[in-house]
């Protein structure tokens, strides 16, 4: 038979055995929402809600669903499209809650004692964000349940222990009704505790007064008027607790180890079984300066978080570099005369930093890397086991587990903590575990019962008193590592309370000063239990608050963006999240951790989903601006960018022109890398199509440059025309159009039609000092010239010619104005220069221009009678043309040659098959050709 | 398809960003030519470019240089001589 319990943490058992569940949160968290669905689930839903991102998500599940099934059998029902778990026959908490008002009090306390605590406590997976919002609803609901329950609980048991026990339950779980308070009041006063219940009272006050800024309703005001006046009662002072030992306790094999080893050190273990005690130690123990660095649960972004740690600890920070690879030289270089790097959690490391340790863990001059990480949950994450395996297969790993100490170590340990612990009864029950086992001792040397670890440490955080207790509240939301001034901030608490109270969690071993104004908890657990102690509603709230403390700290590098992200989206402030988002994405882009980046900018995306009108469009389009600039493989980030398109589109209709124009630029980037992604000639082609989508400026150009460089190139000029009609449509003028139009009536041979053409595209070109776009259109401009044998009018081109070549460095460009001023003067009859513009034109290495003034040289000389001259530079001419496929050149010389009774040469270059794609000047050669005769004398040409 | 060597010379250090782009840029035109970059000497302190190609003459490097904005100081047909090619000499 088995048993599935959502109402706390998750729980399976079998046959009254626990199951042990797989480490992995996304594994349970699926289990939560099937269960709590009681649905089939399309793949591609679960897929969604929980494994969204480039890691093929379909493995991901398959792999879940892999590890879930033999824990879950029979009721784990996987098929092609969808999976359910199936609720026959097994027994669901959630199915044994009915209605309150008529059950028998008896089954209602049954029904109150299945709420272990939240719905799928524990189970928050804040970047998977459907996801939480679902268990949010969920929690909610359930919530509410208990609330009834518990309400009606304390009403039947009137005035007695059973019932306080109730209400101070109904205050935990819901913590800003005024009839909760006011009933558990009246049930204190009504068993005699006055004072209780009057400090209870004050309790809700400054609750009420701190958490919604009002005070409490008439139903508590009435409740503490009714308080009947006793004897104080003495308040049992609190005993100071005893400090966790310094000595290391036992682990003297693996301390051996660790030492003896080269290459990276990786200890594993469960939670509290001392690991990063452990590394304390060996840091302790290290010959030179020690640096550390701790990662934080993934939902955090701070890239390279670890390694930024681990630079502080010696006052450094992050170099700025121009990328990557330089980045990380730069912090190799800074790590520089640390003798050891310990790193913990690993197994919440980014992928930059997981990048980096593995680029140091190869670096010969490095420090020794002694890492630490939760045994399984580092499968959770793909960048860092992908880094551990890489290095256990280049050897340069070695793996420590930490196993549960002895019991004669247990021994050592308990009994530093407290003497006279019943020493048989924590080893028994705390399995080696010494966290466990220091807990345990305490708890039991105060006579309370053994239970799990989770319920000691909730046990005495219970036991601080108000205003401590408070702060661990805020504490634990705001995280494993708080700052003083931004939890002030954010709890209104005056800073001598403040202080004070932390002063006594310090003492109480519940919190650790790490630093000038930054505490920790002592450890993961406590904070959680702490966090999981805290009900739904006061948690949204304090997240919320944190989120406006930490907006209000002076922040020019956005180094708190991902924490504002984080407080921000669980306390529903959805516009300051997405906003955050952004800023953290920009921030990643700049330390070049592209992986991050992308990361941020989807949750970022989902989160803005739920805002709407141009805020939403601003914060889309600076996200999609996030993703387009990461340099991750393009196919991974071409999912999210798929909206980009219509984004712009619906910017530019609606008027959002700044937003429009960062679309347009981001598509046309896109294209640009898409171009390279694709294949060759019609990469511009497909640029042009891709942007035809964004509409306006961007695209009129794209399209226009595309069509000039097939014209220029003589290839698809079919095409290539329709593509100046489209650009010439969206009405907007540009250099590439002019020229472009030139091109095409001057390649059909309307040099008249062209000329305008041409002279536009000079004076656009001008303007912009586009010198490079002004040669384009003189050279052509002085090209047509010559082949319509107008010299004077070529020569007078020539001097412009001059003029802009002067101003290009490098190029071929005053050769080619020589040449050009050469043929003028052929063509007008002087022939000095042609040997010596051509030589210099030959060593430019420029076969196309060659081919071209060659077959002009050939008819002349043709014409002329000169036929050695002649028939030697056709040859020259064909040998060119073919080289740089040049089929017009090709074609003219060619026929050249046969007029001259030459062999037929070999077949014309076939790269132009398609006749449009040859000059009209070149399709004259041939059709002359089909009538057998010598190409006359140019009398057509106008 | 021949040899190519590209010289360039900029005034100040490149970055890693601004070679990328100019790399783009130009790839999309040597890619219609149907020409391809082989590899780049980069100076370390950065300032100093000698790039190779493959295409079928000078002009369509330079052209492809040119409508990509790349400013370049000269571009010049080769023979390789290197040894891994013994058996070739000048």
């Amino acid at each position: 038979m088995l048993e599935i319990r959502l109402l706390g943490e998750l729980e399976v058992v079998r046959d009254g055995r626990p199951v042990a569940l797989p480490a992995s949160r996304k594994a349970r968290a699926l289990v939560a929402y099937l269960v709590g669905t009681r649905r089939p689930q399309r793949r591609e839903r679960l897929c969604d809600l929980l494994w969204d991102g480039p890691d093929d998500p379909r493995a991901q599940l398959r792999w879940t669903l892999s590890k879930l099934r033999p824990l879950l059998e029979p009721h784990l029902v996987a098929g092609r499209e969808h999976v359910e778990i199936a609720t026959d026959g097994a027994r669901i908490d959630l199915d044994r809650l009915g209605a309150p008002g008529n059950a028998t009090t008896d089954a209602l306390e049954e029904c109150a004692a299945l709420f272990r605590g939240q719905f799928a406590d524990g189970l928050d997976l804040p970047a998977c964000f459907r996801f939480q919002q679902w268990c949010t609803a969920e929690r909610e609901r359930w919530r509410q349940s208990h609330v009834a329950i518990l309400a009606e609980l304390t009403r039947r048991h009137g005035a007695t222990e059973r019932a306080l026990v109730h209400a101070r339950r109904h205050t935990a779980v819901d913590p800003f009704s005024d009839d909760a308070h006011a009933a558990l009041i009246r049930v204190l006063s009504d068993l005699g505790q006055a004072h209780d219940a009057l400090r209870h009272y004050e309790y809700c006050r400054q609750l009420f007064e701190r958490e919604l800024g009002s005070r409490p309703g008439p139903a508590v005001e009435e409740a503490r008027r009714g308080v009947r006046r006793a004897a104080p009662s003495l308040a049992s002072p609190v005993a100071p607790r005893p400090e966790v030992p310094v000595a290391l306790v036992g682990r003297q094999q693996e301390l051996a180890r660790i030492t003896g080893a080269h290459g990276v050190v990786l200890v594993t273990g469960e939670p509290g079984i001392g690991k990063s005690r452990l590394l304390d130690e060996v840091a302790r123990r290290a010959p030179g300066p020690a640096l550390h660095g701790r990662a934080f649960a993934a939902e955090m972004i701070r890239p390279y978080g670890v390694w930024v740690d681990a630079l502080r600890t010696q006052g450094h920070e992050l170099p700025q570099e121009t990328d990557r690879t330089r980045l990380f030289d730069a912090i190799v270089a800074r790590l520089g005369d640390a003798a050891l790097v310990t790193l913990d959690d690993l197994q919440w490391m980014d992928e930059g930093s997981a990048a980096l340790l593995h680029y140091v863990a190869r670096s010969p001059r490095a420090p020794r890397l002694v890492c630490a990480a939760r045994a399984g949950e580092i499968d959770d994450n793909p960048h860092v086991s992908r880094v551990v395996r890489e290095l256990a297969r280049e050897r340069r790993l070695t793996r420590v587990p930490l196993g549960p100490l002895s019991p004669e170590d247990t021994v050592t340990l308990v009994r530093s903590v407290f003497r006279g612990a019943d020493e048989d009864r924590v080893i028994a029950g705390s399995g080696g575990n010494p966290l466990f086992a220091i807990e345990l001792s305490r708890a039991v040397a105060e006579g309370a019962p053994p239970a799990s670890l989770s319920t000691l440490i909730a046990a005495r955080l219970e036991q601080i008193e108000d205003t401590a207790r408070e702060l661990v509240s805020w504490a634990a939301v705001m995280g494993r590592q708080f700052d003083v001034d931004v939890l002030g901030r954010a709890t209104g608490m005056p800073a001598g309370e403040m202080l004070s109270a932390l002063e006594r969690l310090e003492r109480g071993a519940v919190i650790r000063a790490s630093g000038d104004r930054t505490y920790d908890f002592a450890h993961d657990l406590v904070r959680d239990v702490a966090y999981q102690g805290i009900s739904g509603p006061r948690r949204a709230l304090a997240h919320g608050q944190i989120a406006i403390a930490l907006q209000a700290v002076h922040d020019p590098d956005s180094l708190l963006a991902g924490d504002i992200l984080h407080h921000a989206s669980l306390g529903g402030q959805l516009q300051s999240a997405a906003e955050a988002a952004v800023r953290a994405g920009e921030r990643c882009l700049r330390l070049f951790a592209y992986t991050e980046a992308v990361g941020v900018a989807r949750r970022g995306l989902q989160i803005a989903e739920a805002l709407a009108g141009e805020t939403r469009a601003q914060i889309e389009m600076k996200l999609l601006h996030v993703v387009v600039m990461a340099r991750t493989p393009i196919r991974e980030r071409l999912a999210l960018t798929t909206g980009l398109a219509e984004a712009t589109e619906r910017a530019r209709l609606a008027g959002h022109t700044a937003t429009a124009a960062l679309g347009a630029h981001l598509l046309a980037c896109l294209a640009e890398e898409l171009s390279q992604y694709g294949q060759a000639a019609d990469a511009s082609l497909r640029a042009a199509e891709l942007s035809r989508g964004a509409g306006g400026v961007t695209a009129a150009h794209t399209i226009a440059a595309t069509a000039r460089c097939l014209l220029y190139l003589q290839r698809e000029v079919v095409r290539a025309e329709s593509l100046l009609v489209e650009a010439q449509g969206m009405g907007v003028e540009s250099t590439e159009l002019a020229l472009g139009w030139g091109y095409l009536h001057s390649h059909e041979g309307r040099h008249a039609e062209a000329t305008p053409y041409f002279e536009r595209a000079f004076v656009l070109a001008a303007r912009e000092q586009d010198h490079w776009r002004e040669w384009a259109a003189l050279a052509r401009l002085t090209g047509m010239a010559l082949e319509d044998a107008e010299p004077a009018l070529a020569l007078r081109y020539c001097d412009r010619l001059g003029a802009v070549a002067e101003k290009m460095t490098g190029g071929s460009e005053s050769v080619k104005a020589d040449m050009m001023r050469a043929l003028a003067r052929l063509i007008a009859g002087d022939p000095t220069d042609l040997e010596g513009a051509l030589a210099r034109l030959r060593e430019a290495d420029s076969k196309s221009d060659l081919a071209w003034a060659l077959t002009l040289v050939a008819e002349i000389e043709l014409r002329r009678g000169q036929t050695d001259a002649a028939r030697a530079h056709a040859e020259e001419a064909l040998a060119a043309a073919e080289v740089v496929g040049r089929a017009s050149e090709a074609v003219i010389a060619d026929a050249i040659l046969r007029s001259l009774g030459a062999a037929p040469a070999r077949a014309v270059p076939t790269k132009a098959t398609n006749a449009a794609d040859l000059t009209a000047r070149a399709r004259r050669y041939l059709e002359k050709e089909t009538s057998h005769g010598h190409p006359g004398p140019r009398a057509d040409v106008r | 398809m021949a040899i190519l060597v590209l010289e360039q010379t900029f005034d100040k250090p490149m970055t890693a960003d601004d070679l990328r782009d100019a790399a783009k840029r130009l790839d999309q035109c040597l890619v219609a030519h149907g020409a391809r970059w082989m590899r780049s000497y980069l100076s370390k302190d950065r300032k100093r470019m000698i790039c190779e190609f493959e295409a079928a003459d000078a002009e369509q490097i330079r052209e492809s240089a040119r409508t990509a904005g790349i400013p370049f100081d000269r571009c010049w047909a080769a023979d390789c001589y290197s040894r891994d090619k013994p058996t070739e000499s000048y």
